[in-house]
């Protein structure tokens, strides 16, 4: 926008200053208000409700203005963030009384999405993360931080199908702004982030990403650290790392000094979970409503601190890998679930403990408040109570925290001698600073003290003086002090008197002395009150040059109450230590769904049994009607290994846990409408990334594989992935495998490795009841008439049903050889389904035996015995 | 024609059930007793509607076989004894073989179990005594017995139950009790959905004591070991400072069964009676194990007596036990105390065998237990504020020795003055009676009456300062001074505002003239925020009541004039002029109100001249 003459000078700073943030929305401070104009106050005043006034700016017509109350601008800016806005926030740089011309001003921060520090909007049990991506070739850097916690983390992903590992790894942080350079914004990966993850996407310049400036910028902020990565990776997330600092304190505008370090990692460190695998296995949200609770994270998570609660999450999200690193955990876990007073003192402790890491970020940041650094000594109070619980501890983590914990007694200290106990909310009123702290301040509140006790001497030596006993000295906020004398004794006042103020009653009456001594008070109290405002700056940013302290003693805390919040579970809900190692062994006794066993009442689930290794027992087939249990069966057992993993108890009475490097899932149908693909594309796409990633040491859960197509070409599907995934040679990894197609149970003992399981039932007259065990064996039935009548569906319809079903069995070749099957000897060499239509008329059992019976010497009696025998298995068909 | 017929099985149930099945709390303890004997390490409990409508009990025990399961709502079916000289040795808690039967009758009750090591599970339903249901049913390992709607076949026995939360309560203390006796299993409650109870299992008493009661439970409480002729006592023994006001935390076990028995009852008194306040009873769990054969348990339908064929040995093992638990504290406690020299020694272990035998030592006489409680109460003189301050039994620890008000007593002005004690007490006598006043709790309460009237018709008296002073309070109290800035006024402070953030001091109440006008005013100020600062004490007590509770805004107030009497009053510790002892005891006179200070201390106590004769041996 050129120079318009007309334009006010105010307009015009606003002009200039929009140039630079024209995808902000700009506050702008005049006066005590935040306002808005143009195209931002149009958007502004709709999203947040607020009226939509004008302006004289010069232009002849007014220019649209909105604006906000500056002390309650936080709420808006929020709700401005939730919607997806980024705000610049620009002040008046200097006093508007001392200007010359209009005001300088200035934009001191800029809140994005992934950048807020207001509390109010964040949820306290969850890292709220700001992400980056570089791009070189077709290799990319990744690197996340969390603005408030100092958290930041940097990895690349140099091999395989790269966009699909990029997206799992971005939805582990699941970040609410992604900065991307300019150069990908319209690529089908950016797409995709949009469709899958939701966050909010900021442009930069690529000049930002170009791996020499990136590295520079990091040196620059970390020091030499930097040469800490591998080489290999180094390049990619290095780009990625060094944008992402330039991002963030271009838009804090202030130094970071809680980020102490950039660490990274290569994501093959954890156990590899991909979006769907987490949704799912409903490990942080449930897959229906996405809420916390009916999650694994919210039955696991019994931590009494923010900081601990974050640390849960995280742990469930990235299962270790390393023997010795998981039972470290274990250890402390066992060790706090069995001292049950101890862990009660610790606890105890922690609830008094606020939220260390978001408090030492936002004093770096310099948008702490006296509450604030209150919170912190409170904190900070509680730390040497809790190592010295701590000192008795002798499993490894423990021990470690309480060897080097640090109790931040000096921060302590520095608060508690230096910030009043309960200050006020305002930090430019004075009442901030305790009395010792600082000699300039006492003496500036003891002036003002004196001052006033002058005054009020003034009273006794002014009555002793003009012999007017009812004399006296009294404030007011419009005239200040004054000496009031009443209408009797108008005659005896003395001549230095001055009039101020004529009452009905009384005359109040000033002095040059009185003055000066009042103007000596006033002027003490405004001094103190800057004085307190600069000592307070000063103590924070004290407090701020140790923020690497305070944060790695919010970290011990977190682990402490992390692992004090396992350990609480484990005692709680009757978990048991499960014995992790490298082998390929998957046995759990009496395993249960942790979920599910909550939201049925103690002692109603059903527990079972689970045998899973890279051997005789690769592949495990399980059958069985609906509804039974199948998916709760295996759901449980990829929890269970996951919660082993993050080293924690597991609900099982014994489990042995060889590990696994990812956990694979298909599990249910879903439409996904939204990317155009119907259920069977979802889930061919799923299978194919399955067996496109899956190692021998993977997990795979595989529910139903083949629906959504016609029986013929489902069951061919399935067949075929079945003989793919349990071959040794192609990938032979552990595998449960729910499926309503029978004929696949044929294949144990055909293909080494698989095993057949069903689900029991119990089938009555009225119905079939679900004994919710699973046993060896294959299901001949699979209920599902008598599963629909549980559900509802009226008797004409099920009725019918059966009759049809009838019809169909007689006619349905794989149903007959299926039965035929289970009486004829094993056949070597492939199985084929279409050579056992030859022996469909014979070799019938009751044939057989009918065939044997020596009628010449059996009696009667024996005669209808067998004859009864045979009619039972005729009419089951054998 | 007979008019006598043979009651059918069903009906003799219910008949039966009377007397086991009391109450809901009777059917939790009959099925816990049953989970216990499965060898269960985890019990869970829930109920709703007080355990009228729902009660469901469920363990990880060794579970029950098809057939037994149905047999075990026959009455007197049992598996726990075989013939009547099984009683003789009976181990098991649960073994009359009515519980079950009799539960049946009167209820809808329903049985899911199964056994260690099988695959599958069985149920079975019965309603009023008729089988609904019974078959194959899925279950994890172990047994689950869900009792719904108590009693709804008979009326009569249902109008007899108690509101919901009288129920509940009582299967509490049935789970407590449980709890507390078996503590290697895990027992949890839940009532109408929220989780009550949580004990860890872990085998350490101290831990349960902790998840039930709490961590002072825990902490101030001794371990109680002692073996007396076969009989051994285990347990913990709680001190002085968790004393409660009923017998409610006393439980007594005789072989893991939970009962009540006036001998054990006796001799915990008995052992407790020289450390603790009368009308205060000892926190204590006591376990005894003694050979069955000396114990029947077949006295109480409920099984919540026994008998003892030897009472006496029964009294002088516990006695020894909780003593020998209890000393070994004191001795710890002696040698961290300051002053008291009498109180280092033991009270000597002089016991006889008679009940009610008196042991050397001026500490354990009833005229002098006020005292001697007190310290040995407590550490500092904090905690025997802590005795004082807001409990709710305040009217009842005006002891035994303590007068009444209102009893028939004679007047001050009748009595002999002997003299002052220890320059805080003023010894009277009275015909075969020693009369003690605690000068500065009399003095106290005179004036926090006087006060109290003088605020109430407005007439406090106030004293003009020499010079007025300035007060600047926290800058965050000001707004609240300005709102009590006209009680404050009333209260005899001529106080105005005075610049920013800053009072004017003209007046002090007279009462208080003496003290530093802007501590005065801070004091009050506080005091109007229900802060008081005991100057005693030391420290705070915060929200500190006044034995007399009002609205939040009296009781502000009350506790400025508390704090100004307080201040103003005589102090221990100082010796009277006569004339000065003579002025209080006539105003003590005049005065009709309760006898005790403010907080709730007694202002006289009384002891009668046998009480000199026993202590010097002149009676028995």
């Amino acid at each position: 926008m050129s120079d318009n003459p007309s334009v006010t000078p105010m307009m015009q700073q606003y002009l200039d200053m929009k140039e630079h943030y024209k995808d902000c929305i700009l506050f702008f401070r005049l006066g005590d208000f935040y306002e808005m104009f143009n195209e931002d106050a149009v958007k502004a005043s709709k999203e947040l409700e607020i009226a939509l006034t004008g302006r004289d700016c010069g232009l002849g017509e007014r220019a649209p203005m909105c604006g906000v109350p500056y002390h309650a601008a936080d709420t808006y800016i929020s709700k401005l963030i939730e919607k997806g806005y980024k705000v610049a926030i620009c002040e008046q740089t200097e006093d508007p009384a001392m200007a010359k011309g209009i005001v300088k001003r200035e934009v001191i921060k800029i809140v994005t999405p992934g950048t807020v520090t207001d509390n109010s909007v964040l949820d306290e049990k969850k890292n709220n993360y700001i992400a980056c991506i570089s791009r070189t070739g077709s290799y990319y850097g990744f690197a996340a931080a969390d603005v408030l916690t100092g958290e930041f983390l940097a990895t690349s992903v140099t091999y395989g199908s790269a966009e699909e590992r990029l997206l799992n790894e971005i939805a582990k942080y699941m970040p609410s702004e992604i900065v991307i350079p300019y150069g990908m914004a319209d690529t089908g990966l950016t797409g995709m982030i949009k469709s899958r993850i939701g966050s909010y996407i900021s442009y930069m310049d690529d000049n930002a990403f170009e791996s020499e400036k990136a590295s520079n910028t990091l040196k620059e902020f970390f020091g030499p650290q930097v040469e800490s990565f591998e080489p290999d990776l180094a390049l990619y997330a290095i780009s990625a790392a060094g944008a992402l600092i330039t991002y963030i304190s271009a838009a804090q505008k202030t130094t970071l000094g809680h980020f102490s370090a950039v660490k990274g990692y290569k994501i093959e460190d954890y156990m590899v979970l991909d979006q769907t695998a987490r949704r799912n296995l409903e490990l942080t949200e449930t897959l229906r409503d996405r809420r916390r609770k009916g999650s694994l994270l919210g039955v696991a998570d019994r931590s009494v601190t923010s900081m601990g609660g974050r640390l849960i999450r995280k742990w469930i999200e990235e299962p270790l890998l390393d023997i010795e690193a998981i039972n470290s955990r274990l250890d402390s876990v066992a060790e706090l679930k069995e001292k049950y007073m101890l862990r009660m003192e610790i606890r105890e402790i922690l609830r008094k403990i606020y939220d260390m890491e978001r408090l030492s970020g936002r004093i770096s940041l310099g948008s702490a408040q006296c509450r604030d650094l209150i919170s912190l000594r409170i904190s900070a109070g509680q730390l040497p109570f809790l190592k010295e619980l701590l000192r008795g501890c002798s499993s490894g983590m423990l021990f470690d925290i309480y060897n080097s914990f640090d109790a931040l007694e000096d921060i302590y200290e520095l608060i508690n001698s230096a910030i009043n106990d309960d200050p006020p909310l305002s930090l430019k009123d004075g009442g901030i600073i305790k009395e010792g702290y600082s000699e300039e301040a006492d003496r500036l509140r003891a002036a003002g003290t004196e001052g006033k006790n002058w005054i009020a001497a003034m009273e006794t030596a002014e009555k002793d003086r003009t012999g007017i006993r009812n004399l006296k000295v009294g404030f007011n906020k419009v005239f200040g002090y004054y000496i009031e004398v009443t209408r009797s004794h108008l005659d005896l006042v003395p001549e230095n008197y001055i009039r101020k103020q004529t009452l009905a009653n009384c005359e109040r009456y000033i002095t040059d002395e009185l003055k000066k001594i009042e103007d000596t008070v006033l002027h003490a109290e405004e001094k103190l009150a800057a004085l307190e405002y600069e000592l307070f700056l000063e103590v924070r940013q004290k407090i701020a040059d140790a923020a690497v302290r305070i944060k790695n003693s919010a970290f011990m805390v977190a682990v402490t109450d992390a692992v004090a919040s396992l350990a609480e579970l484990a005692d709680r809900e009757d978990y048991r230590r499960p014995d992790v190692n490298d082998g390929s062994l998957i046995k759990i006794i009496e395993g249960r769904h942790p979920v599910v066993e909550k939201n049925i009442g103690y002692g109603s689930f059903v527990p079972n049994d689970t045998l899973l290794d890279n051997d005789e027992n690769r592949f495990l087939i399980i059958t069985g009607p609906n509804m039974a249990g199948k998916s709760t069966y295996m759901r449980q057992t990829a929890l269970i290994v996951i919660m082993a993993q993050m080293g924690s108890f597991v609900p099982a009475a014994e489990a042995v846990i060889g590990v696994a490097d990812r956990i694979f899932t298909r599990v249910g149908a879903s439409d996904d409408l939204s990317s155009g693909q119907s259920t069977f594309m979802v889930e061919m796409s799923e299978v194919a990334s399955i067996i496109n990633n899956a190692t021998p040491k993977s997990l795979l859960i595989l529910d139903e594989i083949g629906r959504g197509t016609s029986t013929f070409d489902g069951l061919s599907i399935a067949w075929a992935v079945t003989e793919f995934i349990s071959s040794r040679d192609k990938i032979g990894c552990r595998t449960l495998f729910a499926t309503h197609y029978h004929e696949l149970t044929e294949l144990e003992g055909k293909l080494s490795g698989v095993k057949n399981y069903c689900i029991t039932v119990e089938e009555k007259d009225d119905g079939i009841v679900f004994l919710r065990k699973i046993i060896r064996g294959g299901a001949d039935e699979s209920y599902g008439i008598q599963v629909a009548k549980l559900a509802g569906i009226p008797s004409p319809v099920t009725e019918r049903a059966h009759e049809i079903l009838k019809i169909l069995e007689d006619a349905d070749v794989s149903k007959r050889f299926s039965r035929i099957r289970r009486g004829a000897k094993n056949v070597d060499g492939q199985v084929d389904i279409f050579a056992f239509m030859n022996t469909v008329n014979s070799g019938s059992e009751v044939l057989e035996e009918l065939k044997n019976i020596d009628i010449r010497n059996i009696t009667p009696v024996d005669a209808l015995n067998i004859l009864y025998s045979l009619q039972k298995k005729a009419k089951k068909g054998i | 024609m007979s008019k006598i017929i043979l009651l059918d099985e069903n009906t003799a149930n219910k008949i039966a059930a009377g007397e086991v099945v009391e109450r809901p709390a009777s059917i939790v303890k009959e099925l816990l007793e049953n989970s216990l004997d499965a060898g269960a390490s985890v019990i869970d409990i829930e109920i709703k509607g007080g355990g009228i409508e729902y009660i469901r009990v469920t363990d990880n025990g060794s579970g029950i076989a098809q057939d037994d399961a149905e047999a075990a709502f026959e009455r007197h079916s049992t598996s726990k004894i075989r013939c009547a000289e099984d009683l003789e040795t009976v181990m098991t808690m649960g073994f009359r073989g009515e519980a079950l039967a009799s539960i049946a009758a009167v209820s809808d009750i329903e049985l899911v179990t199964r056994q260690r090591g099988f695959d599958g599970g069985y149920r079975i339903n019965i309603r009023g005594g008729s089988t609904v249901f019974a078959g194959a049913a899925g279950s994890s390992e172990g047994t689950s017995v869900t009792v719904r709607e108590l009693f709804y076949n008979t009326p009569a026995r249902y109008k007899f139950l108690k509101k919901d939360a009288y129920e509940a309560g009582a299967v509490v203390e049935a789970v407590i009790s449980a709890a507390l006796s078996s503590v290697s299993v895990s027992f949890r409650l839940r009532n109408n959905g929220a989780q009550v109870l949580f004990t860890p299992g872990n085998g350490d008493l101290r831990s349960t004591l902790y998840s039930l009661f709490g961590k002072e439970a825990a902490t101030l409480s001794d371990d109680i070991s002692h073996v007396y002729e076969g009989i051994e006592i285990g347990g913990i023994a709680g001190r002085p400072e968790i004393a409660r006001s009923t017998r409610r935390n006393q439980y007594i076990f005789v072989n893991g069964r939970p009962i009540r028995n006036k001998t054990v009852t006796a001799a915990i008194d008995e052992a407790y009676r020289t450390i603790l306040m009368t009308k205060k009873y000892a926190f204590i769990v006591l376990k005894l194990e003694i050979s069955p054969s000396f114990v029947d348990v077949n006295v109480h339908p409920a099984k919540a007596e026994v008998r003892f064929s030897e009472n006496g040995k029964i009294f002088e093992a516990v006695y020894a036990a909780i003593v020998k638990a209890v000393n070994k504290a004191q001795d710890i406690r002696a040698a961290g105390r300051t002053g008291d020299a009498e109180d280092s020694e033991n009270p000597a272990l002089k016991y006889n065998g008679s009940a009610g035998a008196v042991a050397e030592d001026i500490l354990t006489q009833p005229g002098f237990t006020i005292y001697s409680g007190l310290s040995a109460a407590g550490n500092d003189a904090g905690s025997t504020e802590k005795a004082c301050f807001g409990s709710l039994d305040h009217n009842t620890s005006a002891v035994d020795g303590a007068i009444e008000a209102g009893a028939k007593r004679p007047r001050i002005s009748e009595m002999r003055v002997i003299g002052q004690l220890f320059a805080t007490f003023i010894l009277l006598e009275y015909v075969e009676t020693a009369y003690m006043i605690d000068q500065h709790a009399a003095h106290e309460r005179l004036l926090y009456e006087k006060l109290r009237k003088e605020y109430a018709s407005d007439a406090m008296s106030s004293q003009m300062l020499l010079e007025p002073v300035t007060y600047d309070p926290p800058v965050k109290d000001s707004g609240f001074i300005d709102e009590k800035l006209d009680i404050l006024n009333k209260a005899g402070f001529a106080a105005e505002h005075f610049g920013n953030n800053s009072y004017i001091i003209r007046s002090v109440p007279s009462a208080i003239a003496g003290e530093d006008p802007d501590n005065a005013f801070r004091d009050a100020v506080d005091a109007l925020r229900g802060v008081f600062r005991d100057p005693d004490n030391n420290g705070y007590a915060e929200n500190s009541q006044t034995g007399e509770m009002g609205t939040e805004i009296a009781a502000g107030t009350d506790l400025l004039l508390y704090g100004m009497a307080c201040k103003a009053a005589i102090k221990g510790n100082r010796l009277l002029h006569p004339d000065e002892i003579l002025h209080l005891l006539k105003d003590l006179d005049d005065y009709d109100g309760p006898l005790t200070c403010p907080h709730g201390r007694p202002l006289i106590m009384k002891a009668d001249k046998k009480t000199f004769e026993k202590l010097f041996k002149r009676i028995l």
